[in-house]
């Protein structure tokens, strides 16, 4: 199983001169098994480069046929799905899966709101590829007969799905956009509001809670882990933001027994600059944490990783 | 009961709006951009359509979990703040929306009140029962959602649940029995579709749908089920709110002796349910 970043930015595409290494393109994520199927996850802005490739390299074979994972509607997780090229060849067949939010809208109302007519000049239901949309929630299923997904919900201010893809022998995980749960209801005796029964409720839900995303990311080959911040921004005025800081990112992931991680879902405002820094303190801070063998780089667009 | 009225019973269950007694409040709490857990805790804890949808959406987003989630904290951290704000919101707007005629066989506010008592009763009855603090909450909830099938029949068969509770009430008859004679269907019926669709769990399903039928419960949920009955039964002889029933049936002692409640027990609930009440309906009104 091969996966390819294509884009690795969170919030917003940032192009630019300062961002050329590791890429302004918003989240895209492609995994290729050995027999050639592909699948998606994210159609940030990257999925418009992804797009023109399939279409360059895999019509003249035939139809092109594909599952695109949507981890939530969040606009940085969806915004390239207008520039993705197959969906306007007729003869293309696409499956998009992704979770709603409330519970009853659907998913293609979302996907076509951004091709409505204030926003894009072509309306989704002009498409000419065969486009599918599965809602979807915490599941356990196969696509094709030796593909596994589990699908996990995360921790967002919006229902938000990580994907824990198994085949050829291999794990990937996406583990983004996502921030450790934390207990809501914690609190000082001192406080009027203060509830003892609420706090202890609360703090066995916050465990019970990051546990299952321990067990999800579990031995993976990697884990493409939601690092937008630092702890010390994180701990500042980040959190309730539904990110991760990188520390936890990692330290959970080596706990876990995962073999590789990415840090993922970059922010905006860190330049080329900004990331090689901080990828040469992760690398350290690996190194000093004796006893695994986990490997942490920061993702970068254009990057290939064999599993 | 006819396809054509169950069709729209089943539509208007997909898009149930909170209870108009509870909207200005939750407007107000979710507008505020320092929303906190607790202060949805509390809101969403007073609207018993509003808790069925959360507790609908951490059923239905999650898998796999051994137990369904019973606790809104619980629900509350799962889905986050925001999540849950959201349909606050939007469940709230729907009932801004809703067809606005104050006509209503069953008034929102005394039903509000029974369903609250009824939801505060148990938990003091599970207290009683020994049942441990932590597993209370699924008492209250039962309480809350009881009589939530009689939401649809009110609102989507105005003129005809009139004339039931007026029969009810005439006749000196249990509102089940009247709703099963005239329309073909009873609330806990519909409380069972509501459940359903909701996917609420075993515990909560089986208080809607047998709290006046408690052997039809299940044997793990009989304490749970008895006490939702005690509790909605003292709330109606009590006059604690009103939803239909002006005449229930007296109090089965047998369900009372084979759960060691007494009556001097009940009767002493009655200044604490009517406080829990109070400070819900003050809570309730818009600040300024």
């Amino acid at each position: 199983m091969k996966v390819r970043f294509w884009g690795v930015r969170g919030s917003i595409p940032t192009p630019g001169p300062d961002t050329i290494k590791y890429g302004g393109n918003t989240t895209c994520i492609e995994i290729r098994t050995d027999d050639g199927r592909v699948i998606i996850i994210g159609a940030g802005s990257g999925i418009r480069n992804l797009g023109n490739e399939l279409v360059a390299t895999e019509l003249k074979k035939g139809p092109i046929d594909l599952d695109l994972f949507i981890s939530h509607t969040h606009w940085d997780h969806i915004q390239g799905f207008p520039f993705f090229t197959p969906i306007f060849i007729p003869g293309n067949k696409i499956r998009v899966h992704g979770p709603v939010n409330i519970g009853d809208e659907s998913l293609d109302k979302i996907f076509s709101l951004q091709m409505s007519h204030n926003y894009f000049p072509l309306r989704a239901d002009e498409l000419a590829a065969e486009i599918t949309y599965e809602v979807l929630t915490e599941k356990v299923f196969q696509i094709y007969d030796d593909v596994k997904v589990t699908s996990k919900m995360l921790n967002h201010p919006i229902i938000d799905l990580g994907y824990r893809i198994e085949a050829d022998g291999a794990v990937a995980v996406t583990c983004y956009d996502h921030e450790p749960f934390r207990n809501l209801f914690d609190g000082d005796p001192e406080d009027d509001d203060y509830d003892e029964f609420a706090k202890r409720e609360g703090e066995k839900a916050a465990d019970f809670s990051n546990m299952k995303i321990m067990e999800f990311i579990a031995g993976a080959d990697l884990v493409i882990h939601d690092a937008q911040y630092t702890n010390q921004e994180y701990v500042s005025s980040r959190v309730g933001w539904g990110h991760s800081p990188m520390e936890l990112a990692m330290t959970n992931c080596i706990k876990a027994g995962v073999k590789r991680v990415a840090l993922f879902h970059h922010d905006p405002t860190r330049n080329d600059a900004d990331l090689e820094k901080l990828e040469r303190l992760a690398k350290a801070r690996a190194i000093q944490i004796k006893s695994h063998s986990m490997e942490v780089f920061m993702a970068r667009e254009g990057l290939e990783v064999q599993l | 009961m006819e396809q054509k009225m169950l069709v729209r019973l089943n539509r208007y269950i997909d898009n149930m709006p909170s209870l108009s007694i509870t909207v200005a409040k939750v407007l107000e709490v979710v507008k505020n951009p320092q929303v906190t857990a607790k202060d949805l805790n509390k809101v969403i804890s007073l609207d018993p359509v509003l808790m069925g949808r959360v507790l609908r959406l951490v059923n239905s987003a999650y898998y796999g979990l051994s137990n369904k989630v019973t606790s809104l904290v619980t629900a509350i951290i799962m889905l986050g703040i925001n999540t849950i704000k959201n349909l606050a919101l939007s469940t709230a707007v729907l009932a801004n929306m809703k067809n606005k005629s104050q006509f209503k066989a069953l008034n929102m506010e005394s039903f509000w009140r029974h369903s609250i008592g009824t939801g505060v009763a148990a938990k003091l009855i599970a207290g009683k029962l020994g049942i441990p603090q932590n597993l209370r909450e699924e008492y209250f909830i039962g309480g809350l959602l009881h009589d939530i099938g009689k939401i649809p029949l009110n609102d989507v068969f105005q003129e005809e649940y009139l004339k039931v509770i007026r029969t009810s009430d005439v006749k000196k008859v249990p509102l089940i029995e009247m709703e099963d004679q005239m329309l073909g269907i009873n609330h806990t019926e519909v409380g069972r579709m509501i459940s359903e669709k909701w996917r609420l769990s075993s515990e909560t399903f089986d208080c809607i749908l047998n709290h006046h039928d408690t052997h039809s419960a299940q044997q793990e949920n009989a304490k749970l089920v008895s006490a939702i009955y005690m509790a909605n039964s003292y709330c109606n002889l009590n006059e604690i709110g009103f939803s239909g029933d002006r005449f229930s049936d007296k109090m089965d002692m047998t369900i009372l002796h084979d759960t060691g409640i007494t009556l001097e027990f009940l009767d002493n609930l009655f200044d604490t349910i009517s406080e829990e009440i109070e400070k819900a309906s003050v809570f309730l009104h818009v600040s300024g």
